[in-house]
């Protein structure tokens, strides 16, 4: 019974690494879809350039896996120029693919998302090849730090970095949401485009931004699991952007609450299912608690049920 | 003599069979297909057996080709979908100067194109689908230079239960034909020989993330964890995220675990103390592969273990192809009983390759290695006793 | 005015059935080699999934990624039936029909559960049953071999139809492509039918598809099962032609392959389908060998295509499409313009019979009440409306009468109270079967199926008239023929009551070219064609310049005297109230203040009061 226990709570740990990675994915897809109403498909690939992109920065700044300067400075330098990438990455695509279609219907928008995450995908394996690019970290991370045991549970040194990079950066956004001007104006421009574009919104800034800073999250978040992991290729978007996507929609699509509850609750209920379960099913907890959720709940968890004007 | 008596078998069997044998004239153009999964999932390690292949084909043509023709190597990607291997088998046994395939490597594409390739007698060498079904279906055409999951799965079992002496095992298995055998014929073995706490899960390749499970597997406590995945770097993270949850089990990897860069580098100390299993002995070891070793590494990069086999493969169906040109005439008929007469090929492989009557390697031994600081240290050699 | 005949007809139809011909005659025979009769086997598969999901996502808009399942569900039931694997051998024409109602069977359970959800909802929740689907293909081995797991399942018994050995490519493709015109020809009946217009209806606007009498979700559940049997039946035929199945058949990849095919073909758009289909499955093979680099050019092409022709690569082909743009000339050759035009000059004065307001009451209103959160939308509403009368109903904006047709037309529930028409107590049905029942409504801000041509938006509205089900549409027999030929009727004779505004040129033209006034007159006549007793006009004038206000004012004065209709209309526009009606009831916050003829309610001082503000006075507004 107490075996039981603490391998729950290690998994409670596990999922929550896991889940406020999704959270942060699900945020990009939540936000793009409040301001397009679009399911940004190549979003899961904007992670994956994330996590490249930190690759290459250790790369530049070590000389046989040993960094070159200071190792705190080094880990935010990859976290500050993977989402810099990212959100440049996600501007180009905004630009190219989706606004030429914004008044398409929306299928059209779906199929050019579809477009750009097969294109990107392949341009990596083209250019950076299939093999996976390893992260060595071992000399970022001090000796006796690396790994901390907490009654019977074990956490290393990586997942409490990748917990606070997590959380702090969905406080930020939470800030940035709820208190600036900007924040106010993506709300406004997520309810209601046409009236806030008549309210004076510059709304083609807004949906700029939203980019922006959606790429930017999916970007923290491909390099905090390429430090986690140690490992980034260029086929990892697929599925984390798959994983993201059900997190969004768990939380009820549209709400960025919605998305950080959405991927945390999507990361524990993995972790727990692979106690109780073969770890095959894994998944198919994952996609049965949402499809359960969305049956008696069509709005998410958070979302709001809105009536159809007549 | 035995090798003898099987060719002219084979060629009685063709003969028999009816099939009209088109004997080319060779000057025509040589082609040999390379069948594998070049994009998706499995990307990585089709790609090293292509280019170790394409290594080979370069060196046959800068020695001036078979009987002065130059060697045409063809990709043929089916991308992981069956559906495509099969498009892949139609487009290579409708080349008519296609004389031979490398490929395909992964267990149920070929099981899905065995036919197709078997239909027009078109030689194919494996470097890794290992499933068993693939030549006890009674083609002739297939080979493989690996040797069997059943094999391994037996001497590995015999390795966990004499070298390691467990008594709990723990057995994760990808979700993959390949993977899927393996932890079958292993467990098999395992309770053959008396070991009944055994614990078997499945992980996701390439998914990155293998603390859940992991966690489950320290909750059992097991002395040994067999960790059965395909490629080298996922490995890696396993016996790095072992480690880190302070799961004491020795950790026991496969075949595509021997790899110096993407496991032993990769794990960063956690893979000290490991085993891995694998059908040839340590490709760095060899002197006859160093050669080979050096010019991959120049023109592609690092090597694991998927290359050296492709490299001996494409040599062996050169080779056979070679053979069978001597005469100015070449037919794929030929090509098949110039294989399966194929006796003691001394490559890079560092074990004569021979090929018994069903196309398996002949007396495929399981070498077993133990993560030495930055080495392979090779600490037993298993032929199934 | 008799149009000449085109002698011989080339329309896309006999192209594509030419093509069909020509694939099954001559292709196979033309094509070098067992590769490329191959890939010639597996365009055929293609062009029947992609045909099968046009049906759903095409006609019907419906964004289900749980398409690629149904294929497979299909294929492991062929594998089921057709080998060693659980020692069944059924033969391949028995095996097939069973293989395509499993997964049809399938479609409609799992619609079942989430038909109701919306556009990208139901497109996540059917996401994750294929996944699911497909790691339960993966892990169904263990502890009872079902699947077979990853090593799937493979040598299936020989195909023999009509003593014909089915082996090679060559005999595939044959096999196949007569599949595939099986399939087009049903698409395209259905497509053709009722059927067809009522999931092109759902696809436009659900809710108003709903309002004219379709019970849209039972169309999504049938548009659902009919993609799925679909799927079922490709995917036999295509694991007949792999001889093996594997999970990695079924791939999530593969779906996205399908949803290019069709919507690089056009949404919808049958022929453009097949011609995405082919494209998309030849192109990639002709670049197998560059590896990386094809997928690169594959997702390039994608993005332009969407940017370059939203409407797929094959919208805009002359023969691709049907709807015309409005001609410059007649058929006379004058130069034409819309205000020129008047309509109902040619009236036909034979029918004498006139209607006049009856005494028999036909709609009342007891005690209606609808909250909205904290705001009473209609508070205990009270009337009743009469055989042939024209009643008004006018009130400033948030009076709540829009709210009042929307519960009257089962689009909201009302809280409180009865809406009774015809002693049958009708506040607990769904929009569609008060259509059904006689009880028709037009839409105060326009809700048309606009990429339909006109006619069709009026055809669409015989839907709850008719009955021909799939049966009789694909096969085309008589019930179908008939009711087929009286919905053409009928829609042309209710559009000519319009005069030129909606004849001739524009029975084939978009409703979205047409100008606001004729949106109008088509909702009007989308209502009248659903055969109702009464109907139901929200702000029929609104956007009307006053020329046009005084053509309609006249129109619903015709619809009542020689057409019978009974009307219960929302106005703004007093002088047409004043013409037409023959009560008017005043609404205000949700309540009737004043009702009576028009005179009388336009001098009650509540009335002006309601519209014009308190005169000096302020204060006690209570009801607020």
């Amino acid at each position: 019974m107490e075996d039981i226990f603490g391998q729950l709570s290690q998994q409670a740990i596990n999922g929550i690494t896991i889940g406020g990675v999704y959270a942060l994915i699900a945020i990009g897809y939540t936000m793009v879809y409040g301001v397009l109403s679009m399911l940004n498909f190549a979003h899961g690939e904007l992670y994956m350039i994330g996590g490249f992109t930190g690759w290459w920065v250790l790369q530049i700044f070590s000389i046989n896996h040993v960094p070159v300067m200071n190792a705190a400075l080094l880990i935010s330098l990859m976290i500050v120029l993977s989402m810099a990438v990212s959100a440049l990455l996600g501007l180009a695509i905004e630009r190219i693919a989706y606004r030429p279609l914004r008044k398409a219907p929306r299928m059209n928008l779906l199929l050019s998302s579809l477009g750009v995450s097969i294109f990107i995908q392949n341009f990596i394996l083209y250019f950076q090849g299939a093999k996976v690019k390893v992260f060595h970290i071992s000399h970022l991370i001090p000796e006796g730090i690396r790994t901390f045991h907490v009654g019977g549970v074990v956490i290393s040194f990586m997942r409490i970095i990748v917990i606070l990079a997590c959380f702090f950066l969905m406080v930020i956004l939470t800030l940035i949401i709820k208190k600036t001007n900007i924040g106010k104006s993506i709300r406004a421009t997520a309810q209601d485009i046409e009236a806030a574009a008549f309210m004076g919104i510059d709304t083609d800034k807004i949906i700029v931004i939203v980019f922006l800073i959606g790429s930017a999250l999916g970007g923290a978040a491909g390099i905090l699991v390429s430090l986690l992991f140690t490992q980034v290729d260029y086929y990892v978007g697929f599925q984390a952007g798959l994983k993201g996507f059900t997190a969004a929609v768990l939380g009820g699509i549209g709400s960025i609450p919605g998305a950080m509850a959405g991927g945390l609750l999507l990361g524990i209920c993995e972790a727990m299912a692979v106690t109780f379960f073969p770890s095959a099913y894994k998944d198919v907890v994952a996609f049965a608690i949402l499809i359960a959720v969305l049956i008696f709940r069509p709005q998410g968890l958070m979302g709001e049920r809105i009536r159809e004007k007549v | 003599m035995m090798k003898r008596v099987m060719a002219l078998l084979v060629s009685l069997f063709f003969l028999l069979s009816g099939q009209a044998v088109m004997a080319n004239d060779v000057s025509k153009g040589l082609h040999v297909g390379n069948a594998g999964s070049f994009t998706g999932d499995a990307a990585a390690p089709c790609m090293e057996i292509f280019n170790s292949s394409q290594l080979a084909v370069d060196e046959w043509n800068a020695r001036g080709g078979i009987q002065g023709v130059q060697i045409k190597h063809v990709m043929g990607d089916d991308a992981l979908d069956p559906a495509q291997g099969i498009n892949v088998a139609r487009k290579f046994t409708s080349d008519e100067l296609m004389y031979g395939v490398v490929g395909p490597p992964v267990s149920h594409i070929a099981q899905a194109s065995l036919k197709i390739y078997g239909q027009s007698n078109l030689a194919c060498i494996t470097t890794a689908a290992s499933k068993p079904e693939l030549t006890d279906s009674g083609y002739k055409h297939f080979f493989r230079v690996n040797a069997r999951n059943d094999a391994h799965g037996w001497n590995c079992a015999l390795f966990i239960k004499k070298n390691l002496k467990a008594k709990r095992v723990a057995i994760l298995n990808e979700k993959v034909a390949y993977c899927e055998n393996m932890a079958q014929q292993t467990i098999k073995g395992l309770k053959k020989l008396g070991i009944t706490d055994i614990m078997n899960d499945t992980i996701v390749a390439g998914s990155k993330d293998f603390s859940a499970v992991l966690t489950k597997v320290k909750a059992y406590k097991p002395d040994v964890l067999f960790f059965i995945a395909t490629t080298a770097p996922d490995q890696a993270i396993g016996v790095r995220q072992a480690k880190e949850l302070g799961i004491e089990a020795i950790f026991f990897g496969t075949e595509g675990a021997r790899d110096k860069n993407d496991f032993i580098a990769a794990s960063e100390g956690a893979a000290q103390g490991a085993y891995v299993y694998h059908f040839s002995p340590d490709i760095y070891s060899i002197p006859a592969a160093s050669a080979y070793i050096k010019s991959y590494e120049k023109k592609y990069g690092s090597l694991s273990g998927f290359g050296p086999p492709a490299y001996e493969a494409m040599n062996i169906l050169l080779t056979a192809i070679d053979l069978a040109a001597k005469d100015g005439n070449i037919s794929r008929p030929e090509v098949i009983s110039n294989l399966s007469a194929i006796a003691n090929y001394n490559g890079i492989l560092g074990f004569p390759v021979s090929f018994d009557e069903k196309g398996d390697l002949l007396g495929g031994a399981t070498y077993f290695f133990k993560v030495n600081g930055k080495e392979f240290e090779q600490v037993a050699v298993l032929t199934g006793k | 005015m008799k149009r000449f005949k085109p002698r011989i007809k080339i329309g896309p139809t006999s192209v594509t059935i030419l093509f069909f011909v020509l694939s099954l005659a001559v292709i196979p025979r033309l094509l070098p080699d067992n590769y490329w009769q191959s890939i010639f086997s597996i365009t055929g598969v293609y062009v029947m999934l992609a045909l099968g999901l046009n049906i759903v996502a095409g006609f019907t808009g419906l964004l289900d990624l749980s398409y690629i399942a149904f294929f497979g569900i299909g294929g492991y039931t062929f594998a089921f039936l057709c080998s060693d694997h659980f020692g069944i051998h059924l033969p391949f024409l028995l095996a097939l029909p069973i293989c395509a109602l499993t997964a049809m069977v399938s479609g409609f359970l799992l619609g079942l559960t989430s038909i109701r959800l919306k556009g990208d909802y139901l497109a996540i929740v059917t996401l994750a049953f294929a996944q699911i689907f497909k790691l339960l293909l993966l892990n169904l081995d263990a502890p009872i071999n079902i699947t077979g797991g990853v090593n799937g399942i493979y040598a299936f018994d020989q195909v023999t139809l009509l003593f014909i050995n089915i082996v090679t490519p060559e005999n595939y493709s044959v096999l196949i492509w007569t599949c595939a015109l099986l399939v087009f020809l049903v698409s395209f009946r259905l497509k053709a039918s009722r059927i067809g217009r009522g999931w092109n209806a759902i696809r436009e606007d659900e809710l108003a598809a709903n309002a004219i009498g379709i019970n849209t979700t039972r169309m999504k559940l049938y548009s659902f099962a009919t993609g799925a049997m679909i799927a079922g039946f490709s995917g036999a035929v295509f694991v007949s032609f792999q001889d093996s199945v594997f999970p990695n058949n079924f791939d999530f990849q593969q779906l996205v392959i399908v949803y290019c095919m069709v919507i690089i073909g056009g949404l919808g758009n049958i022929y453009g389908v097949i011609a995405g289909a082919v494209v998309l499955s030849i192109l990639p093979e002709i670049l197998r060998e560059y590896g990386g680099l094809r997928m690169m050019i594959y997702g390039v092409a994608l993005v332009s295509i969407m940017a370059l022709r939203p409407q797929g690569l094959f919208s805009a082909i002359p023969g691709f499409t049907k709807l015309v743009k409005r001609p410059d000339k007649d058929e006379t050759g004058e130069l034409r313009a819309s205000t020129d035009l008047y309509y109902s000059q040619d009236k036909d004065e034979t029918d004498v019979k006139r209607y006049t307001k009856q005494a028999i009451p036909l709609l009342e209103i007891q005690n209606l009440t609808l909250n909205f959160g904290g705001l009473t939308a209609v508070d205990k509403l009270d009337f009743c409306l009469h055989k042939n009368e024209i009643l008004s109903i006018i009130g400033p904006n948030g009076a709540g009468k829009s709210t009042l047709f929307n519960i009257i037309s089962g689009i909201y529930q009302s809280d409180q109270g009865k809406v009774i028409y015809k002693d049958l107590d009708i506040s607990a049905y769904k929009p569609h079967r008060v259509a059904k029942a006689g009880i028709a409504r037009t839409f105060q801000n326009l809700r048309l199926f606009n990429e339909l041509s006109v006619i069709d938006n009026i055809k669409i509205s015989r839907f709850c008239r008719t009955k021909a089900f799939f049966f009789s549409a694909i096969f085309n027999l008589n019930l179908n023929k008939t009711e087929e030929k009286e919905t053409h009727e009928t829609a042309k004779k209710i559009l000519k009551m319009f005069g030129r505004r909606l004849t001739g040129y524009r029975y084939d033209q978009k409703v979205s070219q047409l100008s606001y006034a004729n949106r109008r007159r088509v909702e009007i006549a989308r209502a009248m064609a659903t055969g109702p007793e009464i109907l139901l006009l929200d702000e029929p004038s609104a956007g009307m310049n006053p020329q046009e206000t005084g053509e309609i004012t006249e129109f619903i004065k015709e619809l009542r005297d020689r057409f019978g209709y009974t009307i219960l209309v929302i106005e703004h526009k007093l002088n047409l109230v004043k013409a037409v009606s023959d009560r008017v009831i005043v609404m205000d916050h949700g309540e009737k203040i004043c009702e009576g003829s028009y005179d009388d309610v336009a001098k009650n001082p509540m009335v002006i009061e309601a519209y014009l503000g308190k005169k000096g006075k302020s204060g006690n507004q209570t009801n607020s």
